[in-house]
């Protein structure tokens, strides 16, 4: 019976003009009858779709296909944007960020162990604990309870100044190098400034007051704005900071390397300059001498001959007869 | 690099649905142009058969993430597809009485169209191949058949909206459709 029925609607269905009371009679054949003749429809939805080919094709605009790429593009954008997460709470406006008390410690819980473990292992070997004071000895991280915002205020003027005559730097900064070696970064977490390129090396070896110059002046224009100023998502890379720091000595104190050639090539034009003047000096006094002596010469030669003409004439004074010891 | 013009309708309707738009574009440029041809036919008007050109394949972009394009027909599958939209939007601009708000579901039960489970492969070129032999057998047809296969195709005019037009009792309307496309099968496989 509904096979039948469907049979009758099948040619309508294919050519899409059923009423909508008999499609959805169609409909519910198709989802529930098991002999719906599947194949005929099949056949006539494909007939059907012959028909558009006796029409003469006309092309679209290309503008059409722009528009197609255009409608892709933007539901692409609306699907990613509807797929990207929500922005977390954590991440606020700038006064939240400066504030950052929440933020830190956990900074700090998670670097502790690694410090720690670091600087001991240094201590055993190398350093000797009377080598380093009270006031500089922050390895002893196990009595860091404070956040490292704190920390850093604390403990920069410690580095930067410098006034404890008993505190060796020098004797310190191998240990610490070597332990950044191995992968602290103790910019991170507040503490001192720790030279790591080679220009800061050559820093270090200036004269002390130089040194403390250059960091005093580092302390307020760079060290400050970035560590404290700034939560822990803006912070500079350690790379960029670097970068930074490295700008600013070679800008302030370049090293004498840097500057011995500029004063040899400076010497070696005054030098060269000096010579040509000198030359041209020497070709001058030599020219005047040498006009000088061919107009002596010339004028002796003219007295010689005027005197050989008197001797001729005998007619020479008697004076000057005898002053030549002619008899 | 593949080279998307060598590949078959089905393959390429394969790629769509796994979100290759290099895909989408090679199936626009092989159907726009009879698609286009089809919906201007049916709407009559160049700016919107270029709407509807557009819409049929956000459709078949959007729509290949939620169901089984059909991959072994897709010849049939977008013509229809372009039938049925052009025919929806042509009833909503001539239309005085309200008519269902198109969204999704609209869309999937009146827009999308359903394919037998079981019909025989056909593309682009397969069906361009058979276009002299379907324009004999519709030719053979007679003029009251032709005009109702006309009617209810590109005006999109259901058996009911036929009868009242012609003026023909609903069943006569219903017989001969069911007549004109039983003939039109037959002269197309018999090569009458």
């Amino acid at each position: 019976m509904n096979n039948v029925q469907a049979k009758d609607l099948i040619q309508a269905k294919a050519l899409g003009c059923l009423d909508p009371e008999d499609d959805s009679v169609m409909n519910r054949l198709m989802d529930e009858d098991d002999d719906f003749p599947w194949q005929e429809l099949g056949q006539y939805q494909n007939l059907v779709a012959f028909l558009p080919t006796l029409l003469d094709t006309e092309n679209p605009d290309q503008d059409v296909k722009d528009n197609v790429a255009e409608k892709l593009r933007q539901l692409e954008e609306e699907r990613r944007a509807l797929e990207m997460p929500e922005p977390e709470p954590e991440i606020e406006p700038q006064p939240e960020i400066d504030a950052e008390p929440e933020v830190e410690p956990v900074q700090e819980s998670e670097t502790e162990p690694e410090i720690e473990s670091e600087i001991n292992l240094e201590n055993e070997s190398e350093v000797r604990p009377e080598d380093i004071p009270e006031e500089i000895n922050l390895t002893d991280s196990t009595e860091l309870k404070e956040p490292p915002e704190q920390i850093i205020e604390k403990e920069e003027p410690d580095e930067i100044t410098n006034t404890d005559p008993d505190i060796k730097i020098d004797d310190i900064i191998p240990e610490i190098k070597s332990s950044t070696k191995k992968g602290i970064s103790f910019k991170d977490y507040g503490m001192p400034h720790i030279p790591l390129t080679e220009q800061e090396r050559q820093r270090e070896q200036l004269p002390e007051q130089e040194r403390k110059k250059t960091v005093d002046e580092k302390k307020v224009e760079e060290l400050k704005p970035d560590r404290v100023s700034r939560g822990p998502t803006q912070r500079l890379s350690r790379k960029e900071f670097e970068n930074r720091n490295v700008k600013s000595h070679v800008s302030k104190t370049p090293p004498v390397e840097e500057k011995a050639p500029e004063v040899k090539q400076k010497r070696d034009k005054l030098g060269m300059i000096t010579s040509i003047v000198l030359f041209i000096i020497t070709l001058l006094v030599l020219a005047f001498m040498y006009f000088k002596f061919s107009e002596e010469i010339q004028q002796n030669k003219n007295e010689i001959d005027r005197l050989n003409k008197l001797i001729g004439s005998q007619e020479i004074h008697p004076d000057i007869s005898n002053r030549l010891d002619i008899t | 690099m593949e080279d998307y013009k060598s590949f078959t309708d089905s393959q390429l309707m394969q790629k769509v649905s796994e979100y290759d738009s290099k895909s989408l574009e090679e199936l626009y440029d092989r159907y726009s142009p009879i698609l286009y041809t089809l919906i201007k036919k049916i709407v009559a008007d160049q700016k919107i058969a270029e709407e509807v050109l557009t819409d049929i394949f956000v459709i078949v972009w959007e729509k290949s993430r939620k169901i089984d394009l059909p991959i072994n027909n897709v010849y049939t599958w977008l013509i229809t597809l372009a039938r049925n939209k052009a025919i929806d939007r042509k009833r909503r601009d001539e239309s005085t009485e309200e008519l269902p708000e198109y969204n999704d579901d609209y869309e999937n039960d009146y827009v999308i169209p359903r394919l037998s489970k079981f019909i025989d492969p056909l593309d682009l070129n397969n069906a361009l191949s058979v276009k002299e032999n379907f324009e004999g057998a519709l030719n053979d047809l007679t003029d009251a058949q032709q005009y109702v296969l006309y009617l209810a195709y590109y005006e999109g005019k259901t058996e009911n909206e036929i009868a009242k037009k012609l003026n023909i009792p609903l069943p006569t309307v219903k017989s001969k459709i069911k007549v004109a496309l039983t003939s039109l099968k037959h002269n197309l496989i018999t090569g009458a």
